[in-house]
């Protein structure tokens, strides 16, 4: 084997495992912060609540609100546009046949500065698809989820509901925005040649 | 040796990951609501559903369907399913006792130590018009009845209700539905959302009426 051929196996043998190194310690994250997918640094969702709960209430009655709060992030370096989307809805009557999906209100808040931001207001069962910020890469996001059962107020207005079940699956989908095309540069003009005299 | 140059190339360009292209990347939550429910502080049962030991109504007997023969009982189910038919009333003006059991479970949750009871009754919607006239409770082993009444956790007491048609409405022979609702309040709740609807058909005539 020739110094060169040497030289050459040694160097590609080196960037192998390099990559694989750094496929390594990426499986050391955080385990409270799970990658949605593989990174390839262009965009990656990141979820402080990955497959979990936002907030599950139980007994809630008239005049009651509860809330759960998440973190999303970017751990990509590409800016994503984002969209929260419910998946499902499943639920149960109350005892007198009324949905709770029908009554209880949802507000979803960003409260990444400290100052909560309305994102969306409205009925549990209203909410399907709400278009988010864009998130641009390395940022983080924090988003409150506020349920509440509105009192219907007195002669058993609410009656109906009680026992009622419902769980609701959400998605947060995100599609990297693709950067803006870079114009061709266009060839300097080449300078008159001088004719001779 | 060409080729363990050329191999070890290929194998460290498999190792770098595919770069810029735009993809969904995806996360997913859930969220569960359960609403709470008058049968955790308090359930109403018919005497065929009422679990051991049955208390029974002391000096009293379960109210019949009047005028059924055989005779049936007046009420049947509980909680949610409970459905009372009092039968044939028209010329009566009396206390119908034990229409139904209520009992308390053995604990109450979030430390509530009692709850107390209250009853009202709305008018047959067809018609405005009200042969149960009154609504109370009877401890077990005693002959007052009250409007409202505190229970503990395990405790039972009797539902029983005024029914007056005498004399009748007229026409006779008309059934009439009045919803009887109980519900419970304790300390830091005074709402009337822990209730149940219970359906009373009253029969303005004699015989036990139509279903």
């Amino acid at each position: 084997m020739r110094r060169g051929q040497i030289i050459g196996l040694i160097v590609a043998a080196v960037l192998g495992l390099a990559t694989a190194a750094a496929g390594a310690l990426a499986a050391d994250d955080p385990p409270h912060i799970q990658r949605a997918a593989a990174a390839s640094g262009a965009l990656a969702l990141s979820n402080s609540r990955e497959g979990a709960a936002i907030f599950a209430a139980h007994d809630l009655r008239p005049g009651d609100e509860i809330s759960g709060t998440l973190t999303l992030g970017n751990t990509g370096d590409r800016t994503g546009r984002v969209l929260l989307s419910r998946a499902s809805l499943v639920e149960t009557p109350g005892l007198g046949g009324g949905k709770l999906s029908d009554v209880l209100t949802l507000r979803v808040e960003d409260i990444t500065s400290g100052v909560p931001a309305d994102v969306v207001t409205g009925t549990l069962r209203g909410m399907q698809n709400v278009l988010l910020r864009d998130l641009p890469g390395g940022a983080t996001r924090t988003y409150r989820f506020v349920v509440g059962f509105p009192d219907g107020g007195p002669g058993g207005a609410d009656n109906a509901y009680q026992g009622g079940s419902v769980r609701m699956d959400y998605e947060w989908l995100t599609e990297a925005i693709a950067p803006a095309a870079t114009p061709t540069p266009r060839p300097a003009p080449k300078p008159p040649v001088a004719k001779p005299v | 040796m060409r080729w363990l140059a050329l191999a070890g190339a290929l194998l460290a360009l498999l190792a770098v990951p595919v770069s810029d292209a735009n993809f969904n990347s995806r996360s997913a939550n859930i969220a569960t609501v359960t609403a709470a429910s008058a049968t955790q502080y308090f359930h109403i049962y018919s005497k065929a559903t009422l679990p051991p030991p049955d208390d029974g109504c002391w000096l009293f007997q379960y109210a019949p369907r009047r005028g059924s023969n055989p005779e049936v009982l007046a009420a049947s189910g509980s909680d949610r399913t409970l459905s009372v038919h009092m039968g044939g009333w028209r010329g009566q003006d009396a206390l119908a006792r034990c229409v139904t059991a209520i009992r308390a479970p053995s604990t109450f949750p979030d430390g509530v130590t009692q709850i107390t009871l209250h009853t009202r009754i709305a008018a047959d919607t067809a018609t405005g018009r009200s042969p149960i006239t009154g609504a109370s409770f009877r401890r077990v082993n005693s002959l007052t009845n009250n409007p409202t009444v505190t229970l503990t956790p395990g405790q039972q007491v009797s539902l029983e209700l005024d029914i007056d048609l005498n004399p009748g409405y007229s026409p006779a022979n008309r059934l009439y539905t009045q919803v009887v609702t109980v519900w419970a309040t304790w300390a830091g709740n005074d709402d009337d959302f822990f209730a149940f609807d219970i359906p009373v058909k009253v029969y303005d005539g004699t015989g036990p009426g139509p279903n």
